[in-house]
């Protein structure tokens, strides 16, 4: 009895000095930073003085009374998210489909929709910058096509849309590769018996691969959700917020406040919602994603 | 029926091998501007070179530190906390494997974490 315990009671200390070089790893990157934009989130701060002034809730109430920054990024990115994981998704699946055909092609198809993921979201906003101005230009006066002369980064809704095409035209190789994974796993025999049972292409689609295309879906909307919801970068290169301020996202507003009007405690309180926002929505998406899941 | 599909193959073939010349027209387009003196860049983007230009790649090289700007990438990376996460992360794995024998419930988040890891970094340095 007594020794089974010790034995129980060594494995135990076993255990737990092997997890603490990472508990500590994890402690020094991720908790305590965290615990501190907790504390940052309730003072009012410009980042430089050394002695943050503590002001409680203020700041929350302030977001949420009369921020109208605030609530137009946050609509932005509400809009951006939707429209983003809708078309990103149906878009990848698509593409899935057709490159799971085993065409000739299909490396060549797959290495090129993949290529532009690796560049990195400023680079290839430089580069949209560059063709949106100048290379529309020039492919306006050589086609002469009505499009090619629209003011893509200068009026507001043409600048959400490039936003969001141009994120799409990035990361759509990356939710490819998910699908055709996700396309290569759905068992050749159930699609057979779907033909012999007389049904048709679509029919075969949406009674046989989409349901157990499920996991794909799952990981790919949340990959998606995540993402939009956190976007920067590209719009930081590509239209830099405006037309008069009207592309600010959520995470390019907290940017905005605390490293450009240097309040420090107002952007970490923004910093905390966001953060909040995203783990409800994603535990929720996950929740209702996964029930629907079904096995082959 | 045979002919007629085979021949839907190919024009679906070809269409996707269009649609993706197409995807990767800004990349060309780059590229292609990359090898054109400045003048040239502003009187026509979509033009071809008229005679290739390195000039501004060795102007690149000589202003900007590539060799330095690589190893301060290199040095970040290895000393951030993912790869540091993962490095213990490997070993633990190493260590607690026998303990994982015999008691099988022991750390369910474990594996999941460090498969997370290098996705998740893979991701990050593919997004900078």
């Amino acid at each position: 009895m007594l020794k089974s315990l010790g034995k129980r009671w060594r494995e135990k200390t076993e255990f737990g000095l092997f997890t603490l070089p990472v508990l500590i790893c994890i402690a020094v990157a991720f908790y305590i930073p965290f615990a501190m934009t907790i504390r940052y989130s309730m003072t009012k701060w410009n980042g430089i003085s050394k002695h943050p002034k503590f002001v409680g809730l203020d700041n929350f109430k302030q977001i949420f009374m009369g921020d109208t920054n605030f609530a137009n990024s946050a609509w932005f990115t509400i809009k951006y998210a939707i429209l983003y994981i809708v078309l990103v998704n149906v878009l990848a699946i698509l593409l899935a489909l057709v490159l799971d055909m085993k065409l000739k092609s299909t490396p060549w198809l797959r290495a090129a929709f993949f290529i532009p993921y690796i560049l990195s979201l400023v680079i290839v906003g430089f580069i949209w910058k560059f063709i949106f101005m100048q290379g529309f230009n020039s492919l306006g006066e050589s086609t002469g096509w009505s499009i090619f002369g629209l003011s893509w980064l200068g009026t507001p809704g043409l600048a959400f849309v490039s936003i969001l095409a141009v994120s799409i035209w990035q990361s759509i190789g990356f939710y490819l590769v998910i699908y055709i994974v996700g396309l290569q796993s759905v068992p050749e025999d159930l699609k057979e018996a779907a033909t012999v049972d007389g049904a048709g292409p679509m029919r075969k689609f949406f009674s046989i691969t989409l349901p157990l295309l499920a996991p794909s879906i799952t990981i790919s909307v949340f990959m998606a959700l995540t993402n939009s919801i956190k976007v920067f970068d590209v719009i930081l290169s590509l239209t830099g917020g405006g037309p008069g301020g009207t592309t600010y996202s959520i995470a390019y507003d907290i940017y905005r406040d605390t490293f450009q009007n240097n309040l420090y405690g107002y952007g970490t309180a923004k910093a905390l919602i966001l953060f909040l926002a995203v783990l409800v929505v994603t535990i929720l998406q996950l929740a209702f994603f996964k029930r629907r899941e079904v096995e082959a | 029926m045979n002919t007629n599909r085979k021949a839907g193959r190919i024009i679906l073939e070809v269409v996707m091998v269009i649609l993706s010349l197409l995807f990767l027209y800004p990349l060309f387009l780059t590229i292609i501007n990359s090898l054109k003196s400045f003048s040239e860049v502003m009187t026509d983007v979509i033009a071809l070179p008229k005679h290739l230009v390195f000039g501004n790649y060795s102007y690149v090289w000589k202003f900007i530190n590539y060799p330095k700007l690589f190893l301060n990438n290199f040095v970040i990376r290895c000393r951030s906390s993912g790869y540091c996460v993962h490095f213990i992360h490997s070993s633990l794995q190493a260590g607690t494997d026998e303990i994982q024998t015999e008691r099988g419930d022991l750390f369910p988040l474990h594996y999941a974490d460090a498969d997370s890891v290098p996705i998740d970094h893979a991701d990050r340095s593919a997004n900078r």
